[in-house]
């Protein structure tokens, strides 16, 4: 065998040579050292490459790009989605907007299966929006940055079909999740990129999430009564009936007591 | 298939090669944004949807590229510009790193970036040849000339390693 042309060696390093000629590389590759090395800068050169591209590389914006695919198609009336989507036509965005609660520092809750002392929120009534079936097309709901020291650190919550869906960005190894659904119905739980989340069923049920680095979406269905995600034990994001909520630590917070503050 | 899971499953992937193809994360978010919602408007075989989204790209870069002469310099081996990143002044070589990545793919011909970027995309190399529109027989050749050409200019900016 004559020497093998570099078109061929990267194809054999890419595993895409048929079986017989990637057989007949591997034999010429243990007896020929030109080739061999030539190999081996190929090899190096591709993976110099996919590091180079690392570094360049940013956080994949999935749940924005999201809302604003639904967002574009929520304009378009005339397209026929069921193809995709069975007979419906895509629904309409759920018209929102987002508002800022402030610490009231009376009004408490309790949220099921969670350790907390008190939780301190002043309810809006906009909340309900997100699980309305208002027709209207509106805005993404966007919730800006979660303080909580050493916990997830973004969160954002936006309708997507019949389902609501909520982002997580800044997990990290240490982190736990906690997804609890409190009626009998499921959720979907998917990891961005490049991690895979198995889905679990509801019924009461409990889904536990640990070591998720990427961007971390969290489906839950509009029809679920009660539901709560909570981080290390902590409650983030809270669902009662119509009152949906991302909760988010005040920094005048006693030791031993979470106080929140309610975002929607 | 469900085209919740397809745009889960191919959104990160076409975003990730848009913005590396542009080096612009604005760009790179609209096109990848427009792909899927022509895909939504023309339904295709499941087998069919990636090379599509992937060729419907890159038409949209091509066409703002076009259109508008700030896409077309950083299509055409412009200065170097790195968007959307921003990075503390003690990040400076952190910094450099990226300019000097970008400087070297913006050396590359149009063919030979998306070429290797398709690659890195995991892509067979028919799919390759049906997208780029070269002979599937060359694409080997092609992609690993286009990698010797990438690290010659990367590893000659000195900061390597």
């Amino acid at each position: 065998m004559n020497h093998v042309a570099e078109g061929t060696l990267i194809s054999y390093l890419d595993g895409a040579l048929p079986l017989q000629e990637r057989t007949e590389v591997d034999r010429h590759l243990d007896s020929c050292s030109a080739c061999a090395f030539e190999a081996d800068e190929l090899r190096l050169a591709a993976r110099e490459f996919s590091s180079a591209l690392a570094l360049i590389d940013m956080p994949i914006p999935l749940l924005k790009a999201r809302a604003g695919v639904e967002h574009a198609m929520a304009g378009t009336r005339a397209v026929d989605l069921s193809p995709w989507r069975g007979a419906r036509r895509v629904p309409a965005f759920l018209k929102a907007a987002a508002v800022v609660l402030l610490v009231a520092g009376g009004a408490s809750a309790a949220i099921p299966g969670t350790p907390l002392n008190r939780l301190v929120v002043q309810i809006a009534d906009l909340a309900s929006r997100l699980v309305s079936d208002d027709p209207e097309p509106g805005p993404v709901v966007a919730v800006p940055e979660q303080q909580a020291p050493g916990a997830a650190t973004e969160w954002g919550v936006a309708p997507a079909n019949n389902r609501i869906r909520i982002s997580i960005r800044g997990m990290s190894d240490g982190l736990h999740m906690t997804v609890r659904l409190v009626d009998d119905t499921g959720a979907t739980v998917r990891a961005s990129a490049s991690q895979e989340i198995p889905s679990a069923k509801g019924g009461g049920g409990v889904l536990e999430i640990s070591n998720v680095t990427s961007e971390l979406i969290v489906e839950i269905p509009r029809a679920v009564n009660r539901a709560t995600i909570e981080v290390n034990g902590v409650p983030y994001f809270t669902k009662n009936g119509q009152d949906v909520r991302i909760l988010q630590a005040a920094t005048e917070a006693a030791e031993d007591e979470y106080v929140f503050t309610a975002r929607s | 298939m469900d085209f919740e899971d397809l745009f889960q499953r191919l959104y990160p992937s076409l975003y990730r090669y848009l913005h590396r193809l542009t080096g612009d994360a604005d760009v790179a978010e609209d096109i990848a944004q427009e792909s899927f919602v022509r895909l939504l408007k023309q339904p295709l075989p499941e087998e069919e949807v990636r090379p599509w989204l992937f060729t419907v790209a890159m038409n949209l870069v091509r066409d703002r590229a076009r259109k508008n002469e700030r896409r077309q310099r950083l299509l055409s081996g412009a200065p170097p510009l790195v968007t959307g990143i921003t990075l503390p002044d003690d990040h400076v070589e952190q910094n450099e790193r990226i300019v000097a990545v970008r400087a070297a793919l913006e050396k590359l011909s149009d063919r030979d970036r998306q070429l290797l970027l398709m690659r890195e995309e995991g892509f067979k190399y028919e799919e390759i040849a049906g997208v780029i529109g070269v002979a599937p027989a060359s694409v080997g050749t092609l992609i690993a000339r286009a990698l010797r050409r990438f690290v010659d200019v990367y590893r000659a900016q000195g900061l390597v390693g």
